[in-house]
Order: C-alpha cells, then sequence, then structure tokens
C-alpha cells in the first residue's frame, strides 16, 4: 500500500525514502520559500527577486521525483553537470537546464541585470558632489575587505573567502561574477545567500541608520548645486572611464562594459534601446534571476558543511559595509558640514535601494530634505568601487600565501 | 604575502584606482564644461 502511495505521488512518497536530514530541509526549504515569496508580497524584502525566488524554492523541494536512471531527483536543472555529452542529454528533459548553462553559469545573467541599471543611471548625479561620494563608496567596500581576512582565518581558500567578502559590495551580479571566477564550486550557495541578504538590506539598513546616526543629523537638508554638464560630456567621460577601468581591469570588464553601454545608450539618447534595456532586459533577467536561484536552493546544495559559515561572513560583510558607509557618511560630515551622514548608507551599493532608504531616513526626520540626487550618486560610485574590488580581488588573489 | 598585508594592499589599491577614476570623471567634465562655454560665450 505505502510503495503504491510513494509511487503515485512521488512528491511526498520520496520524502518517506530520502535521508532524514535531506527530507527535514526539503520541508523547511518549502516553508522558507513561502515566508520569504510571502515577505516579498508584502513589500517587506525586494519583491522583485523574493517572489520567484520563493516560488522557486517551494516547487524544486516539492516537486522531486523518481528519475529514470533509478535516482531521486527533479526536472528542473542540475547545476553539477560538467560533461558535454551529458548536457547536452540533459537539456531534453531539465526544462531550465539551457537558460542555467547559457546564461548564469557564464555571467551573461549579471551582465544584462548590469544593462538595465546602466541605462538607468544618471551619472550626472555624481557630479553634485563627486570626492564626497567617491569617499563614501570606498568607506561602504570596507565589510569586503575585512570579511576576507575573517573568511580566510575561518579556513576557507583565499579565492573562496574573496568571493563571499564580495559580498560586502552589496551588488548580486558582482558576487555572482566572483564567485563563478574564485570560487566555482560555491558559487551557488554564495549568490543565494549574496540574493538573500541583499533583499534583507531593504530591512536592516533603517535600524542601522538610527543606530548609528542621531535623529537631529538624520533630517539634515543639504544644499546641491549639481554642474551644468552637457550630454555630450557624460557621454564622453562614460566611454573615457570604462576604457580606463577596462585597461585596469580586464577580468572585470564585462560587467564594466554591461555597466556603461547602458550608461552610453541613456546619454546618447537611443531611446528604443534604453526602453529595451531598462524594461525588458533588466525585468526579465531579474525575472530568472530570481526564479534560479530559488530552483538552485534544493536541500542537497544548501547541506552543503561550507554554507554555514557562508551565511555568517556574508551578514558580517553587509554589516559591516554599513557601518563602514556610515562612517564615511560621517567623515565627509566632519569636513564639509554640509553633508547628511545618512546618505553614508547608499554607498553600499545595492541600486536604487540604499539610496532610496537613505532619503527615506532624512524624509522621516525632516519632510523637506532632499538628499536623494547625492545617495543616487553615492550609490553609483558604489557600484565602480565595487567593480574596482573585484577585479583586484581576482587580479591579485595569488598573491595571498 | 599574509592575508592581513593582502586585504590592506587590496583595499589601498581599490581606493586608488577608485579615486584616479573619479579624477579622470572630473578633469573630462570640467574640460568639456568649459569648451561648452567659450562656444556659448562666442
Amino acid at each position: 500500500m505505502l510503495d503504491t502511495v510513494v509511487q503515485l505521488f512521488p512528491g511526498v512518497g520520496s520524502l518517506f525514502v530520502q535521508d532524514s536530514t535531506i527530507a527535514i530541509a526539503r520541508i523547511c526549504l518549502i516553508a522558507f520559500g513561502f515566508v520569504i515569496a510571502y515577505l516579498g508580497f508584502t513589500r517587506t524584502l525586494e519583491p522583485l527577486i523574493m517572489v520567484p525566488m520563493g516560488i522557486g524554492m517551494i516547487a524544486i523541494n516539492a516537486g522531486v521525483l523518481f528519475l529514470a536512471n533509478g535516482g531521486i531527483g527533479t526536472i528542473f536543472l542540475d547545476p553539477l553537470v560538467e560533461k558535454p555529452d551529458q548536457l547536452v542529454n540533459i537539456m531534453q528533459v531539465n526544462w531550465l537546464q539551457p537558460i542555467y548553462n547559457f546564461t548564469f553559469s557564464n555571467g551573461l545573467i549579471a551582465c544584462m541585470v548590469f544593462f538595465g541599471i546602466g541605462a538607468m543611471s544618471e551619472i550626472g548625479f555624481i557630479l553634485a558632489r563627486p570626492w564626497s561620494s567617491m569617499i563614501v563608496a570606498i568607506f561602504a567596500e570596507m565589510g569586503t575587505f575585512v570579511t576576507l581576512v575573517l573568511g580566510y582565518k575561518w579556513g576557507l581558500p583565499a579565492g573562496e573567502a574573496a568571493a563571499v567578502a564580495s559580498i560586502g559590495g552589496a551588488d548580486g551580479p558582482m558576487v555572482l561574477f566572483s564567485s563563478l571566477m574564485m570560487a566555482p564550486k560555491l558559487f551557488v550557495p554564495i549568490s543565494i545567500i549574496a540574493y538573500l541578504y541583499l533583499s534583507l538590506t531593504y530591512a536592516g539598513y533603517p535600524y542601522l541608520i538610527k543606530l548609528l546616526v542621531p535623529k537631529k543629523y538624520r533630517g539634515i537638508d543639504v544644499e546641491v548645486y549639481p554642474p551644468e554638464v552637457s550630454q555630450k560630456a557624460k557621454f564622453i567621460f562614460t566611454i573615457v572611464v570604462c576604457t580606463l577601468l577596462c585597461f585596469l581591469l580586464p577580468v572585470a570588464a564585462p560587467l564594466i562594459m554591461s555597466f556603461f553601454l547602458g550608461v552610453a545608450i541613456k546619454e546618447a539618447g537611443i531611446v528604443p534601446y534604453q526602453e529595451l534595456l531598462e524594461g525588458t532586459v533588466l525585468y526579465a533577467s531579474t525575472l530568472f534571476l530570481g526564479l534560479l536561484l530559488g530552483v538552485l536552493c534544493e536541500a542537497s546544495t544548501i547541506l552543503n558543511p561550507k554554507v554555514g559559515i557562508l551565511i555568517v561572513l556574508g551578514m558580517i560583510a553587509l554589516l559591516v559595509s554599513g557601518i563602514g558607509g556610515l562612517l564615511g557618511g560621517w567623515a565627509v560630515y566632519w569636513v564639509t558640514k554640509n553633508y547628511n551622514p545618512v546618505i553614508g548608507i547608499a554607498g553600499v551599493s545595492c541600486v536604487p535601494t540604499t539610496a532610496k532608504l537613505a532619503q527615506h531616513a532624512a524624509e522621516e526626520e525632516n519632510p523637506f530634505a532632499v538628499i536623494l540626487p547625492l545617495a543616487m550618486g553615492a550609490n553609483i560610485c558604489g557600484v565602480i568601487v565595487s567593480a574596482i574590488a573585484v577585479g583586484v580581488f581576482v587580479s591579485t588573489i595569488g598573491l595571498v600565501k | 604575502m599574509d592575508i592581513v598585508t593582502y586585504s590592506l594592499f587590496a583595499y589601498g589599491l581599490t581606493a586608488v584606482i577608485s579615486l584616479i577614476v573619479m579624477g579622470v570623471v572630473i578633469m573630462i567634465s570640467k574640460t568639456l564644461g568649459n569648451n561648452n562655454m567659450e562656444q556659448e560665450i562666442e
């Protein structure tokens, strides 16, 4: 009787024939998927990633069946297939396998997200307070370098420690890219943890701002006089900065090019391309990114013993980066006296979430405070500094002995 | 290189490259901004 039930409903039946740890982990992940999808629905977490990720997580852990070869698995995707002949065969069965292999595991999806972010970025914001924005962004990268040391001391190889440390840059596509380059065996859990935490910044950073910036400073309105810069000037320096960064950091060139191509298209006023990138390309790639991250949350992947360390390190990276960004905000405030320290949080380059958080925190204390343009400037500088940090890691991590 | 020294080195290098990039951005925007103003005056 039990055998019949197991065969008839393999999703449930497989729970009874699998290792009990995996079965319990599956149930926990289904519940967790429901929680994050619901928190996305309520806008407590970022809905663009969390809703598809939560549903993907539920489906991959519920939709388990008995395969023709006698094993237990799913027909979504297998991230561990390496041999070309196996891959070609499995693509006939697993419906998400082509998207995973042709867009996710080679970093293309990260570049597509960057096309969209570039096309949405107003590079002119940087010019309102260029040095302040860049200094805040450099401070906000602190979590990356602190976490690198901790990860290495806690037993991770240098490459893996650097990959998980890049979560401190708070830039999802960059984490995906760096883990593919430096920790290919751990890139699935690192990417999942990164995106999960990036959504949690949405909920956690407002408390950090309240903790580190007293009420009277949070409402400071900053006088901003952005210089008049023509579109021609912005277009030319977009190309020059792209060239310079590609020369300096060839390993990060695909991401750098993707971001600056988006910016250049916007500045050149090529409206059909801009609409394509900031609409269809950005949202389609974000949808599939969220879905794939959810589908990759199989119980067996999450039960990797290193995941516990990655969870702690990811949290430390984002916490220290947030603290660093706010310290940077304070440093600029003390030097110039015309700055809101809250803008520091926007140096953590989670575009445009942290900029919006900074504006919201200021607005709560002073409804007339407008710091969003400066916060966006710090945000874009954060993206540039994160790309540089990842490029530096990939180029020089071999120096660690 | 031990990990702490490497981390400081990488952070320093990141900061220097970032500031160079910002310097280039400002230089170009000022140069092109001045050219535009001169053209407007002419």
